[in-house]
C-alpha cells in the first residue's frame, strides 16, 4: 500500500484524488509499484498537459490496469477511424474506450457512420461513446418515424437538416421528447420499451 | 419472390442454379446470346429501383395529412409506424366470463367502460344537464328549419320542338358586330400532360374544401345517453406496452375475449343500441364491430351484410368461436351495400373500406398505394359516400346512421360525410342532421387522444402512450 501511495503522490495526486482512485480502482494496490510508475509516466506522455491526464486517471482509475502496449495498441485501432488528435480528444471524454470492448465501439461508430450518415465531426462534440448502442438506436429511430431525420445524400446536393448528434443522444428524454414533436417524457419512454422489443424480435 | 431472369453464360450449357440455393425451380439450361442480370442491382442499375409502396403511401400522407395536422402530426406519423396497441372485448357469450374478468384484470389491465362511467358521471354534473323524458312534446323537426332545395326544372315535350326552331334561328345570325373579346379566340396557354392531370385529380380527391359545396349541413345535440352497460373492455394503463395473451378456451367453453383496436369500440358505442332495435351493419366483415355489437346484449335483429365471400367467412368464424354459433336474430348475406334503399332498420352501422392508414404503412401485401391500385384508390372517396347515403336511406325516420373509417384522411371523413348531406339535399326528400358526439371526448380522455378540429364526426388520433386508432366516427339522424 504504502509504495502505491508514494508513487501517486510523487505524480502529483492530492489525497482526495488518491482517494477516489482508490474507492474505484481498489486493486490498485497490487499492482507493481515501479509498472505503476511506468505506466502513469506513459499516460502523461500521450496526455500531455496535467489536467487531462489527471482526469482520466481520476474518472477512469480503470485505465491503470492495463499495459502501456495495450494502451498503444488500442490508440492505434482508434486511429483507423478517427484523426490523431481526435482520438486524444475521445479518450479523454470518453476513457473507457480505451479499454472497453472494442467491437461495441466499432458497432457504435458503424451505426452513427454508415446507418446516420453523420460524419466524425459531429461525432467529436457528442460525447457519443458515453451511451450506449441502444440509446443512440432508439434516439435515431425516433427522430426518424417523427419525421426529423433523414439521412442526406451529398451527392444529390440535398441539404442536411438534421439535429446535430450531441442534441439527438445529450438531451434528456423530456426536452427531446418536447423539441421533436411536442410529446411527452412517457410517449418517448413508451417508444424506447416498444422500440427495445423490436430489436429483441429482430434478434431472434 | 423469384426472379424472372437468372443470369446464364452466354456460350456455356451448364445452368449455375446451384448458386441460387432459394431456388428449387428445375429449369432447363438455355443458351443465349446475352447476360441476363437478376433482380435489382444498385451499381448497375440505371434507374433508381421502385419505392416500396409503404414508401409512396407515407410521402402520400405526408403531403396530404400534414397539413392538417400540423404541430401534431409528428406525434401520429411515429405513432402509426410503431407498434399498436390493443384491447380485450370480453366475451358475454361465455359461460365463465367472470373468471375472465378476474383473468384480466389480474393481468394488470382494467376495465375501461368502468372507467369511462365514472367520467360521464363527472362530466354530467359539470355540465349540469336536466334529464330531459324520453318523450319530448315538440317534435324535432319543428325546430329545425331545412333549407329549400334547389328545384328541379321540368321539360315538357313540346318545349323542346320550339326550342330545336329557335337554335336554328340562333345559329344564322353571324358573330361579328357583337361584343367578342379577342381573347376568346386564345388556343389554350397551357396544355398539362398526364402525369399533371392525375396529380391534380388526386390532390382533388385527398382534400376536403368545405367552401365547395352548397348544402348548410346542421350540428345538433342530443342529451348525452348512456353508456351501452354489457359491453366491457379492458386496457393496460398509458404507457403499459404489454401484450395480451392469445385468448384460449381454459375458462368456459367459448373463447374468453377477442383482441381489437379499442378505438373501434366507439362507433358501436355511439350508435348507442336499446332494446328491439333493427340494426343493419354495412360492410360487416371481417367483424370486429359486429361482434362488440353482439357483447351489448341489444341486438334481437341484427343485419350483416358485406361484399367479399372470404371476408364474411371470417365475420362467421368469429361468431361461431364467441357466440357458439350464427345466432338465429342475425343473418348475415353477401350483397352489395350502395344498393340498399328501403328504409328497415333503426340503426344503421357504416363502417367504409378506408385507406387503412395503418395497414398501408407497414405491409407491403396488396397495399393500396400500389400503381395497380390506384383507380380504386382514387375512386374510394365516392364509393364511401354512396355506402353512407344507401344507408341513410335504410334508416327508417327518427332513426341514427353512424358512420366510421379508420383513417386520418379529411376527404374520407368529413369531406364523405359533406358530400353525402349534399347528394341527399340534391337528389332526395331526406332531411338529416349531424348529432354531437363530443361528449365521448372527456368521457374517454383517459384512454384516447382525440383531434379537437374536426368538422362534423370524432377523430381519435394515435399517440405513442396510448397508440390506438386512427378512427373516425360521425353520427347523423334521419329526420324525414
Amino acid at each position: 500500500m504504502e509504495p502505491i501511495l508514494k508513487v501517486l503522490q510523487d505524480q502529483g495526486f492530492e489525497g482526495s484524488g488518491i482517494y477516489e482512485i482508490l474507492l474505484s480502482f481498489g486493486r490498485i494496490t497490487d499492482e507493481d509499484p515501479t509498472e505503476l510508475s511506468a505506466l502513469l509516466m506513459f499516460l502523461r506522455s500521450i496526455y500531455r498537459t496535467d489536467r487531462k491526464f489527471t482526469r482520466v486517471v481520476t474518472t477512469h482509475p480503470e485505465v491503470l490496469s492495463l499495459i502501456p502496449a495495450k494502451i498503444n495498441a488500442r490508440v492505434n485501432t482508434l486511429q483507423e477511424l478517427f484523426k490523431s488528435d481526435d482520438v486524444l480528444e475521445l479518450t479523454i471524454m470518453s476513457p473507457h474506450i480505451i479499454f472497453e470492448d472494442m467491437e461495441t465501439i466499432q458497432e457504435k461508430f458503424d451505426y452513427v457512420f454508415h446507418t446516420m450518415g453523420i460524419s466524425q465531426r459531429q461525432m467529436m462534440y457528442s460525447n457519443m461513446f458515453n451511451y450506449s448502442l441502444l440509446h443512440i438506436q432508439t434516439r435515431h429511430v425516433f427522430l426518424e418515424r417523427a419525421g426529423f431525420y433523414k439521412k442526406t445524400k451529398k451527392e444529390k446536393g440535398e441539404i442536411n437538416t438534421n439535429p446535430l448528434l450531441q442534441d439527438i443522444l445529450g438531451l434528456s428524454d423530456k426536452v427531446f421528447a418536447k423539441k421533436f414533436g411536442k410529446m411527452t417524457e412517457q410517449d418517448y419512454k413508451t417508444f424506447a420499451k416498444y422500440f427495445a422489443q423490436e430489436v429483441e424480435t429482430y434478434m431472434e | 419472390m423469384f426472379p424472372l431472369y437468372m443470369r446464364f453464360i452466354s456460350t456455356g450449357t451448364v445452368c449455375t442454379y446451384a448458386r441460387y440455393s432459394c431456388l428449387c425451380l428445375p429449369c432447363p439450361c438455355k443458351q443465349v446470346d446475352y447476360i441476363q442480370r437478376r433482380g435489382y442491382k444498385k451499381k448497375w442499375a440505371k434507374n433508381e429501383g421502385s419505392k416500396p409502396h409503404t414508401v409512396h403511401a407515407l410521402n402520400h400522407m405526408e403531403a396530404f395529412y400534414k397539413p392538417v395536422f400540423k404541430e401534431r402530426w409528428p406525434s401520429i406519423r411515429i405513432s402509426l409506424l410503431t407498434t399498436s396497441k390493443y384491447c380485450a372485448l370480453l366475451n358475454n357469450y361465455n359461460s365463465e366470463n367472470e373468471k375472465v374478468e378476474k383473468y384480466l384484470t389480474d393481468l394488470g389491465t382494467y376495465n375501461a367502460m368502468e372507467k369511462a362511467k365514472l367520467a360521464r358521471a363527472k362530466y354530467l354534473e359539470k355540465e349540469n344537464q336536466q334529464i330531459v323524458t324520453e318523450q319530448s312534446s315538440l317534435p324535432i323537426e319543428s325546430l329545425i328549419d331545412f333549407p329549400k332545395r334547389p328545384s328541379h326544372s321540368e321539360v315538357d315535350e313540346n318545349d323542346d320542338v320550339n326550342d330545336d326552331d329557335e337554335d336554328v334561328k340562333e345559329d344564322i345570325q353571324p358573330v361579328v358586330g357583337k361584343n367578342t373579346s379577342l381573347y376568346d379566340f386564345i388556343p389554350t396557354k397551357r396544355v398539362y400532360t398526364d402525369k399533371e392531370l392525375l396529380q391534380q385529380h388526386i390532390a382533388r380527391v385527398a382534400t376536403f374544401d368545405d367552401s365547395l359545396l352548397e348544402v348548410p349541413v346542421k350540428v345538433i345535440q342530443e342529451q348525452v345517453p348512456e353508456l351501452p352497460e354489457d359491453l366491457k373492455f379492458f386496457v393496460y394503463p398509458k404507457g403499459d406496452i404489454s401484450k395480451f395473451p392469445n385468448p384460449k378456451m381454459k375458462h368456459g367453453n367459448l373463447l374468453g375475449y377477442y383482441m381489437m383496436d379499442a378505438a373501434s369500440l366507439l362507433p358501436v358505442i355511439a350508435l348507442d343500441l336499446q332494446e328491439n332495435d333493427s340494426v343493419l351493419d354495412l360492410c360487416a366483415a371481417p367483424g370486429g364491430k359486429t361482434l362488440a355489437m353482439l357483447q351489448t346484449l341489444k341486438t334481437e335483429n341484427l343485419t350483416c351484410i358485406d361484399e367479399s365471400w372470404s371476408r364474411l367467412s371470417r365475420l362467421k368464424d368469429i361468431s361461431k368461436w364467441y357466440i357458439g354459433e350464427t345466432p338465429s336474430s342475425m343473418s348475415v348475406s353477401k350483397r352489395d351495400g350502395k344498393l340498399l334503399e328501403d328504409p328497415f332498420y333503426n340503426k344503421v352501422l357504416v363502417d367504409v373500406p378506408c385507406n387503412t392508414d395503418r395497414h398501408v404503412l407497414i405491409s407491403e401485401d396488396n397495399n393500396l398505394f400500389k400503381p395497380g391500385r390506384m383507380e380504386e384508390r382514387l375512386e374510394l372517396p365516392k364509393e364511401q359516400m354512396e355506402l353512407l347515403v344507401a344507408g341513410i336511406k335504410s334508416c327508417k325516420p327518427g332513426g341514427t346512421v353512424v358512420y366510421s373509417t379508420c383513417t386520418l384522411s379529411p376527404a374520407q371523413n368529413d369531406g364523405v360525410i359533406h358530400a353525402a348531406m349534399d347528394h341527399l339535399w340534391k337528389e332526395t326528400d331526406i332531411d338529416t342532421v349531424v348529432i354531437d358526439i363530443s361528449y365521448l371526448r372527456p368521457i374517454f380522455k383517459d384512454i384516447f387522444t382525440f383531434f379537437p378540429k374536426t368538422k362534423y364526426g370524432q377523430l381519435v388520433l394515435p399517440t405513442l402512450s396510448s397508440n390506438f386508432g386512427p378512427m373516425y366516427i360521425c353520427k347523423i339522424k334521419r329526420i324525414r
